[in-house]
């Protein structure tokens, strides 16, 4: 079933049939932060092409999101569903339990936006992380930061080309506090050993989905579920979850 | 037929009133579009390729209407007669670093040479260069071998002492500084991973030695001071750029990935890369990539050069035409 809670994450944001311009947490939100907002990009109008010098120029995407039956459907730019400040309990909570799963489930509008695109971030600028789920043209990235990285947590962690297609997938990242797992529909599509610790977390940063806090990494799209587990969730039960949103 | 004199009179006085709005614009690099704007022609035309191979025939009349609009004359003939002359030596710097199918097409070149015969100029004072063997293989060159009697030279093969000016010392190509009166620069159109784009400045740094040394401050100060090299600056008649094929991100060589199927000409270079530039960053934006603006590889050398006096860098203040051919 497609419960977002039938795993107990800590953070978890249904996005199938919503409306206005809040999205709270399924989870219990213990300390009243991780609500997300979207501001002004909901329903917001599309802009006219400008003129190039060889022609109208449009932007992949124009306007900003809709709801839809299937989930938040992202068209255009400068579009973020964000905490309104830092995300610092969720922070808190993984740092404590030195082990995490992010889950989201969505139709990517292309294989060839990047940047990463950001589709789930605890970050506040294209430089500074604590992870991020993206997508980089036909490759799903996972960034996180540990005591043994940069503060951007890189080096990435790619799946191999051709794993995005535009279609409703299940991807689930996971990590142990010693190897980082990309599933993509339930299949294990990468893993890395990651070394150190997540005590060089920052607690300020915001939750955002679909972009960078600065809005300017955008993920275009259908979002209909991001989930954020305090526990590296097993194989089977990754396999569990992308099997009742894929059937 | 005007003798050598006054033919050498009637083009100096024909480039001059092109160059006189460039001139007229000091330090800032912007004038009102209009009379003393320097033209950017643009000649498109959708069957230029055929299965990714330049039509020669297609390509010459588009070089032909660009350069037309460039120097307003009313005929091809007319167009290049007002910008060479028969007495000339002519250099050529064609854009080879690309790789096959991202470099200057032998269908460019070659229609290029034979507008410079059609005004006289004698095959053996025509002479291209470029600093390695594979970029003139790209561009069908060989030294062995002349094109329509027009010879091909590593530049590494006759190199001046160092010249310095400004940021930039090196040796060049000593035939460009010596021997050469009049440059036709055929760049093509490319990003670059360091300056943001690579295209009329960016193409002599295939005319000097050590073209590693001169990437520091992302090109941008070098490359204006090469730009305003004496026999760069003085010596630049035309640029005809070859955009029927283009990159517009990461590395300046390899397949092309966006076909504008375009060829423009000017003859101030600094309008040139200007609209270079825009079209590049035009097609980033339709296609959802990072604009070069604000980023570290924004092609600040462009604004340099204008703030230099070498040209105009403001778009609006540019006279391009988009002429399609159909």
């Amino acid at each position: 079933m497609q419960d977002p809670l039938a795993l107990d994450p800590i953070a978890a944001y249904d996005f199938r049939e919503g409306q206005g311009d809040t999205i709270a947490s399924l989870a219990p939100d213990e300390d009243d932060s991780l609500t997300l907002t979207l501001g002004d990009a909901i329903d917001r109008e599309a802009q006219p092409p400008r003129q190039g010098i060889l022609g109208p120029v449009s932007p992949p995407g124009q306007g900003g999101a809709r709801w839809a039956e299937e989930g938040l459907v992202i068209e255009g730019a400068r579009v973020a569903a964000k905490t309104y400040g830092p995300a610092a309990w969720l922070t808190d909570t993984l740092v404590d339990a030195g082990a995490l799963s992010v889950e989201f489930v969505g139709g990517p509008g292309d294989t060839e936006q990047n940047g990463p695109a950001r589709m789930v971030s605890l970050s506040v600028d294209p430089y500074h992380r604590n992870l991020t789920l993206g997508q980089e043209a036909d490759r799903y990235v996972l960034r996180l930061r540990t005591t043994d990285t940069d503060a951007n947590g890189t080096p990435n962690i790619e799946t191999p080309p051709g794993t995005v297609r535009p279609e409703l997938q299940h991807v689930m990242a996971t990590y142990d506090g010693g190897v980082a797992r990309v599933y993509v529909d339930g299949e294990l599509a990468v893993e890395e050993d990651r070394g150190g610790s997540l005590e060089s977390w920052d607690a300020d940063y915001p939750l955002v989905i679909a972009n960078e806090a600065d809005l300017e990494r955008q993920w275009r799209g259908t979002v209909a579920l991001a989930a954020i587990y305090d526990r590296a969730l097993t194989n089977d039960e990754v396999t569990g979850r992308a099997d009742a949103w894929l059937a | 037929m005007p003798g050598r004199h006054e033919a050498a009179m009637t083009r100096r006085d024909f480039v001059g009133r092109l160059g006189a709005g460039v001139l007229a614009l000091g330090a800032a690099g912007s004038v009102a579009r209009g009379q003393g704007s320097p033209k950017v022609g643009i000649a498109q035309s959708e069957h230029v390729l055929v299965d990714g191979a330049v039509r020669p025939y297609t390509v010459g009349e588009m070089i032909d209407r660009a350069v037309m609009f460039v120097t307003g004359a009313a005929s091809a003939d007319a167009a290049w007669s007002g910008l060479f002359s028969a007495d000339e030596v002519v250099g050529i710097k064609p854009n080879g670093l690309g790789g096959y199918g991202c470099s200057t097409d032998p269908a460019v070149i070659t229609h290029c040479i034979q507008r410079l015969h059609g005004v006289g100029v004698r095959p053996e004072s025509i002479l291209l260069w470029e600093d390695r063997p594979n970029n003139l293989d790209a561009c069908s060159l060989s030294v062995d071998e002349p094109l329509l009697g027009a010879r091909s030279h590593l530049i590494q093969s006759d190199l001046t002492e160092p010249i310095t000016h400004g940021s930039l010392t090196d040796r060049f190509f000593r035939p460009l500084v010596n021997d050469v009166d009049a440059v036709l620069n055929l760049p093509i159109l490319k990003a670059h991973p360091i300056c943001g784009v690579t295209l009329a400045m960016k193409n002599h740094y295939g005319s000097l030695a050590d073209p590693s040394a001169q990437h520091f401050d992302r090109c941008n100060t070098p490359m204006v001071d090469l730009a305003d090299m004496p026999f760069i600056r003085d010596k630049t008649r035309l640029v005809v750029c070859d955009g029927t094929r283009a990159r517009i991100q990461g590395q300046a060589y390899g397949e092309p990935e966006y076909y504008p199927n375009v060829v423009m000409a000017a003859t101030d270079p600094v309008a040139h890369d200007t609209v270079g530039y825009h079209i590049i960053e035009d097609e980033r934006e339709r296609r959802g990539i990072a604009p070069l603006k604000g980023s570290d590889l924004e092609p600040r050398y462009i604004a340099m050069a204008a703030e230099r006096g070498l040209g105009v860098a403001d778009l609006e203040s540019i006279d391009y035409e988009v002429i399609d051919l159909a």
